[in-house]
């Protein structure tokens, strides 16, 4: 099916007017407000920025069924990617995730939440693995693309190996929202669960998205590089 | 390249010729492999099938029902199983509702594999739709127990006396009724629905 995909013609402000949740991936390219009439052609230049890595990106977080071909695959920088990724990493570890995990502490506070305490370590437990999650991918993964791009992959480790142990990290944070919507009892009133819900939902589907751009976009990139070298 | 689906199925037929032409049949395609032949329900409970098993194919004639009955509850230890009438007289109507489909046995044998899966597809899609809103049986809160207790498929299995295939289709069934995916989670659901308490993990 063909449909209208942001271009390189699309003003910068319609990309936050048609998807607002676009407003946590551009700061991870450096980009901040006030674009005025720019187009996304003109900021990507002003900033150095690869237009068709944040065309990709603003795509695929946009339009379901988006997936890009290989001749576009083609012009992504991978360093760009990798930058993008370690970003998004720090404002996820950083930021976004012990904001959601104070949400639910304070919720099992405010609404004394019987047996509150293991919702506690069950957060602190995710945080833990999220953290391995990404950490796996900044010491082992990242290094070894570059090294791959720099031309010097005789390590052994082929991108397969990551394809494989891809954790999901997203399983916990649906847990979370299906305990909070259907297994709290019934003081924990609507309004005081809609912000952490709100907050789980976008949390989860950045991460969602995130997930899709390393397994289809950064793998399927680094296997053509490793097929080049071979 | 399709991915053939492999349905492993029983037979419960008293006829062997049937028996065998319905097995020749089916394993024309792909897509299935019978597992194990029985002539009788009897047979078939004092055997039990190590497999895991996802079609039955049982001929409801081959017991006797002096009253309407719930066939299904004879196939408990496979909760997920699709449950296939072979017929070829009669069978009161209130007998053959429990069963997902029914296998015509004057069928052209070509299109049997076919009928069959058509039969698997709409009870899955059945299910998925049904299950959702259906609380956790009886049995599932017990397995349930297990899993927050820390205990493996292996332990679980031996302790309430089922293989580990069916712990595994039980656990399934939780997830998709609950939603939850995780061991922790599970165990969180546990005890938020006082089905254990914290002190006790």
């Amino acid at each position: 099916m063909k449909y209208v995909i942001f271009s390189e013609n699309t003003r910068m402000a319609d990309l936050i007017l048609v998807n607002s949740r676009l407003l946590y991936v551009l700061p991870y390219f450096g980009i901040g407000l006030g674009f005025g009439e720019k187009t996304v052609k003109q900021v990507c230049s002003e900033k150095k920025i690869s237009v068709s890595l944040l065309l990709l990106v603003c795509n695929i977080y946009t339009f379901d069924d988006y997936s890009p071909d290989s001749s576009c695959l083609r012009q992504i920088p991978v360093e760009g990617i990798i930058v993008y990724l370690q970003n998004s990493h720090k404002d996820y570890l950083e930021i976004r995730m012990p904001q959601v995990i104070d949400n639910i502490l304070n919720l099992v506070k405010v609404c004394r939440i019987k047996n509150g305490n293991i919702l506690n370590s069950f957060c602190e437990k995710y945080r833990q693995e999220a953290i391995a999650h990404f950490k796996y991918e900044e010491e082992t993964v990242f290094p070894y693309i570059m090294q791959l791009l720099g031309g010097t992959g005789g390590s052994g480790y082929k991108i397969r190996e990551y394809e494989r142990n891809h954790s999901d990290i997203d399983a916990a944070l649906e847990d979370l929202k299906n305990i909070i919507i259907k297994y709290l009892p019934e003081e924990c009133t609507i309004d005081k669960c809609r912000d952490v819900l709100l907050e789980l939902f976008m949390f989860e589907y950045d991460l969602c998205k995130h997930t899709l751009l390393e397994d289809k976009i950064l793998i399927s990139l680094v296997e053509l590089i490793e097929k080049d070298g071979q | 390249m399709k991915q053939h689906k492999n349905y492993r199925t029983v037979i419960i037929e008293p006829s062997p010729v049937i028996q065998e032409g319905i097995k020749l049949f089916l394993e024309k395609s792909p897509d299935f492999r019978v597992t194990a032949c029985f002539a009788d329900l009897q047979l078939f409970k004092s055997k039990p099938v190590k497999d895991d098993v996802q079609v039955v194919l049982f001929n409801p004639a081959s017991v006797k029902f002096y009253r309407p009955f719930n066939v299904r509850s004879l196939f408990d230890a496979y909760p997920d199983v699709c449950l296939i009438a072979i017929l070829y007289q009669y069978v009161d109507s209130e007998t053959l509702q429990h069963f997902d489909g029914v296998l015509d046995i004057y069928d052209d044998g070509s299109v049997l594999p076919q009928r069959v899966i058509k039969i698997i597809e709409s009870a899955q899609k059945r299910n998925d739709l049904t299950a959702d809103n259906i609380d956790l049986s009886e049995r599932e809160k017990e397995i349930l127990i297990s899993v927050a207790r820390g205990m493996t498929n292996k332990e679980i299995a031996d302790q309430h006396f089922i293989s580990v295939h069916t712990v595994i289709s039980h656990r399934k069934n939780i997830t998709r009724k609950t939603g939850i995916k995780t061991v922790s989670g599970l165990t969180i659901y546990a005890i938020f629905n006082n089905l254990v308490s914290q002190d006790e993990l």
